[in-house]
């Protein structure tokens, strides 16, 4: 590792050198994690804690005690654990306090199975002998008790670190409907769905990402509605993930996804858990990843960026004039700027008179190009809102005020800016808020219809638009199109699409489940 | 993959040729043209053109747009187009235009359609322009006065035109491709509207006065708006408009007003004894907007008796209209030579050679109903 140091001489062939010595670093510890994973325990109780110890060698949080029982004083325990993970509660009454109190002889014979049937008073604990098993276990909070001459060890559930509290999901904000949010705890978040659905049907199953960090992952679904195929490749997707760490869902979002290459979403992600067990009911998989509170969904439909689960919950009039407000602002924000260059610069006589004079006023004695001044502005206003997301919240007053004043008045007053394009660019950013979960490709988009319509006008405003709807009818997710076509018109495929259809008309669940049918039909004319 | 990116570029190069002669232009650098009015020099070389432009230098936040003049000469339209680029920093822009004003003299000399030429060719112009014909002796002097209701006057001759047709019908509104149409087309003569001026307020105004009727390309002469009404109906393009009726059958002074709802026209051809005849038949929906009497409720009786004159009363005014161009003009803007080719072409094709003489002596035989529906908010 000296190597490091050696970087500011300078000299590629040193470089070289220092990357080598980095991989072969990460090598020889990546072996020795391999190593161990075979490993298994000795009777000597002294050589194991030696073999812990050296496994977690300068993670100073390590605690290992010695207890000696009083009523059986050649038996001797050890308890190895990580100081902040666990219950301190727990360890001493349940634990320590039987470990040492207990009037109940071990048996020579099996101790193991006294100790974890009349001493503990754990509810969850595990018999191993492997101490791979052992160092992930401690890593995750739990105690690992050590009987002195026994080559097994017992796994006790002592967690108990902190976690964040239910709140109500900042991204996701509701007139109505359930207020809780997911946490980072994945046994929260669990809780939260399986509170929902009391069926045993709802499987959750535990998964591992991440070769170093071995981060916990639940994926959940319903056995009877999930189709098996869809689950089949998630697996094998999710089995060719070799990444050694994962942080966020979004890791896996980009490491399964359909089509990499595009800005759409192919895997679906909420903070709230009504919507997971919506979508689960929906023939959906879900899955939970410790440390994140954002749970992903799949397959994905096109029409979900639009969904929200008020939708559901309110008015089938409201909601229904919400969805197509929300689609009309997706096609807005990205057409709105195109749409004006392409008009004013190569189709003016598409306007009608007066409005054609009043912008051709404005267009006076600007400097820039209407084009130009339209990339600047809509760059700006993307500047404006990463600013927006990035600040510390106590100086968002200065944010608005620089924006909306010096940029959007000053700028007009002074004749740098028309004034009709502020308002093109307001037009933009206000849409751009109603469809928070394409803002990825609507910036790209807009941008590309925006320079299309620069140089074609209104025919590459409509190559570009055509371009990017073969683009969305294209993507699959899972296999499944995302725009759900099937050829022909069908009130159930269209039901909760562009209008939210009442939940009476909902018979059939989307096509990808196996069992279509949500509910049977009711004759509402009889009551 | 390669290969993909390949032909994505390559058809999106493509793209290039496809776009045509479009190209980017920046708005500030359009004069934008309202209206044009064409005139000939007195020695009858020189085309010179008046233009009204929008005036973008004064701000118009408070006032609204204003107008301005330009002027220009050419032996031919376009020369005298693109000879304005010399007055004017900024290239004109037709793209908005929306009235093209010809003088009488251009209109009586026949050259309408060498006029029209420019204005359907070129890519810029809009095929719904209105022509009209000044009745001044310039066509400049329409464009040249004051608007009433806007300050340009292109834009509120364009409002009175599409309008007339729903409030007075006492003129024809008649787009560009229309003209192209009825020039090139047999059995049918050309009718535009036609404007004067007159004093309004103390300030010159223009005004809508009725028809100039065409034999061919020239002009032969104009009906009034009150004529123009008449010849509306039957060409059935009357959507609105006061009907004049006098209660008595004798036919003096008009006291009452039929406001005109709705109207349908049907023209029918009868070819007997080598003789074609027209049956012009109209059926209005009218309300009784106005009786000038000493009130007295009106019974059913009265009413019935009512649209029976007015019925005459109407028949008898487009029988005269009919005559009016029969004889005087001898020119058929009605259209019954395209009806009766319409209807039988191999008698069209005996008719069409002499088709002016047969116009002449031609039968027509008019019935108009008239329905009142209502009597407004009294009875």
């Amino acid at each position: 590792m000296s190597g490091l140091f050696n970087r500011n001489q300078g000299k590629a062939g040193e470089k070289q050198e220092t990357i080598r010595a980095n991989q072969n670093a990460a090598g020889a510890l990546q072996e020795d994690i391999e190593a161990a994973a075979d490993k298994i325990l000795s009777d000597c109780l002294d050589k194991n804690i030696e073999t812990i110890r050296n496994l977690f060698k300068d993670v100073d949080i390590l605690r290992v005690k010695y207890i000696s029982s009083e009523n059986n004083r050649k038996n001797v325990y050890c308890i190895v654990y990580l100081d902040g993970m666990v219950d301190p509660i727990i360890m001493n009454e349940s634990l320590i306090k039987p470990l040492v109190k207990s009037p109940v002889p071990v048996n020579d014979e099996d101790p193991i199975y006294t100790l974890m049937t009349q001493i503990i008073q754990i509810n969850e604990m595990k018999e191993t002998s492997y101490i791979d098993e052992i160092t992930e276990s401690i890593a995750y909070g739990d105690t690992v008790l050590f009987v002195s001459g026994l080559d097994q060890a017992i796994i006790l559930n002592t967690r108990g670190f902190k976690a964040r509290a239910i709140t109500e999901p900042e991204n996701e904000k509701n007139i109505t409907g359930p207020r809780e949010g997911f946490t980072e705890s994945l046994t929260i978040n669990l809780s939260m769905i399986r509170r929902r659905v009391l069926s045993p049907d709802l499987k959750m199953k535990a998964y591992t990402f991440g070769r170093r960090t071995k981060t916990k992952a639940y994926i959940c679904y319903m056995e009877s509605l999930v189709d098996k195929k869809i689950l089949a490749e998630l697996y094998r997707r999710l089995s060719q993930i070799d990444i050694d760490a994962v942080l966020d869902t979004n890791y896996i979002t980009e490491l399964i996804d359909d089509a990499p290459w595009s800005p759409f979403r192919i895997i679906g992600y909420t903070e709230r858990p009504d919507v997971v067990v919506g979508k689960i009911m929906e023939g959906r998989i879900a899955i939970l990843l410790d440390g994140t509170p954002e749970a992903l969904t799949l397959p994905y439909l096109f029409i979900e960026n639009f969904q929200s689960s008020e939708d559901y919950y309110l008015s089938y009039f409201y909601t229904s004039f919400s969805r197509i407000l929300r689609i009309l602002g997706f096609f807005l924000t990205v057409t709105v700027p195109a749409i004006y260059i392409a008009v004013i610069a190569y189709h003016p006589e598409m306007m009608p008179l007066q409005l054609f004079i009043s912008i051709a006023t404005e267009r006076q004695s600007v400097p820039l190009p209407a084009a130009l001044e339209a990339f600047v502005m809509v760059f700006l206003f993307d500047i404006l809102r990463e600013t927006g997301v990035r600040m510390p919240s106590n100086i968002g007053q200065t944010l608005s005020i620089v924006g909306a004043l010096v940029i959007g008045q000053a700028s007009v007053e002074a004749k740098l800016i028309a004034a009709p394009m502020i308002i093109i660019v307001g037009l933009t950013g206000i849409t751009s808020l109603l469809v928070p979960k394409l803002n990825a490709p609507v910036i790209y988009i807009r941008f590309f219809l925006l320079m299309m319509a620069t140089f074609f006008g209104f025919f590459g405003l409509i190559i570009g638009i055509s371009a990017v709807l073969i683009h969305i009818i294209n993507l699959r997710s899972f296999g499944v199109s995302q725009l759900g076509f099937s050829g022909k018109f069908k009130f159930q495929a269209v039901k909760d699409t562009v209008i939210r259809a009442p939940w009476w008309t909902m018979i059939l669940r989307p096509i990808f489940a196996k069992d279509k049918v949500r509910q049977k039909r009711v004759n509402r004319q009889d009551d | 993959m390669i290969k993909k990116i390949a032909c994505a570029l390559f058809s999106f190069l493509l793209l290039f040729p496809l776009g045509g002669c479009w190209d980017y232009r920046a708005l500030d650098e359009l004069t934008i043209v309202t209206g044009v009015a064409i005139d000939k020099n007195p020695e009858g070389d020189l085309y010179q053109l008046t233009y009204e432009i929008v005036d973008l230098i004064e701000p118009i936040k408070e006032t609204g747009p204003k107008r301005k003049l330009v002027e220009s000469e050419g032996k031919t339209i376009f020369e005298a187009i693109r000879g304005a680029k010399r007055r004017v920093n900024n290239k004109l822009y037709f793209g908005q235009a929306e009235l093209i004003v010809i003088c009488e003299r251009i209109a009586r000399d026949g050259d309408i359609s060498k006029i029209i030429d420019f204005f359907i060719r070129d890519s810029e112009c809009r095929n719904t322009i209105h022509v009209l014909v000044s009745q001044e002796k310039k066509a400049r002097d329409i464009i040249a006065t004051e608007g009433v209701g806007q300050t340009i006057v292109s834009d509120e001759i364009l409002e009175t035109l599409k309008d007339d047709r729903k409030y007075t019908s006492s003129t024809l509104y008649v787009e560009l491709y229309e003209i192209f149409n009825t020039l090139a087309e047999e059995g049918k003569e050309l009718a535009l509207p036609a404007f004067h001026v007159v004093k309004n307020d103390g300030k010159p105004a223009a005004e809508a006065n009725g028809t100039a009727v065409f034999k061919g390309d020239k002009l032969v002469g104009y009906l009034s708006p009150e004529e123009s009404k008449y010849y509306m109906f039957i060409v059935d393009e009357v959507r609105g408009g006061i009907l004049p009726i006098s209660s008595s059958s004798s036919g003096q002074q008009p006291d009452i007003s039929l406001e005109i709802f709705e109207n349908n026209t049907k023209l029918s051809f009868e070819y007997k004894d080598e003789k074609p005849k027209v049956k012009i038949k109209t059926t209005t929906t009218v309300f009784l907007g106005e009786y000038m009497r000493p009130f007295a409720p009106l019974d059913e009786k009265e009413l019935s008796s009512l649209e029976e004159t007015s019925g005459k009363q109407l028949e008898e005014r487009i029988r005269n209209v009919v005559k009016k161009l029969q004889t005087e003009f001898g020119s058929d803007i009605f259209g019954f030579g395209k009806l009766i080719y319409k209807k039988n072409p191999k008698i069209w094709k005996q008719l069409k050679d002499n088709w002016d003489e047969h116009f002449k002596s031609l039968e027509v035989e008019v019935e108009s109903n008239i329905k009142i529906i209502n009597t407004a908010t009294i009875s």
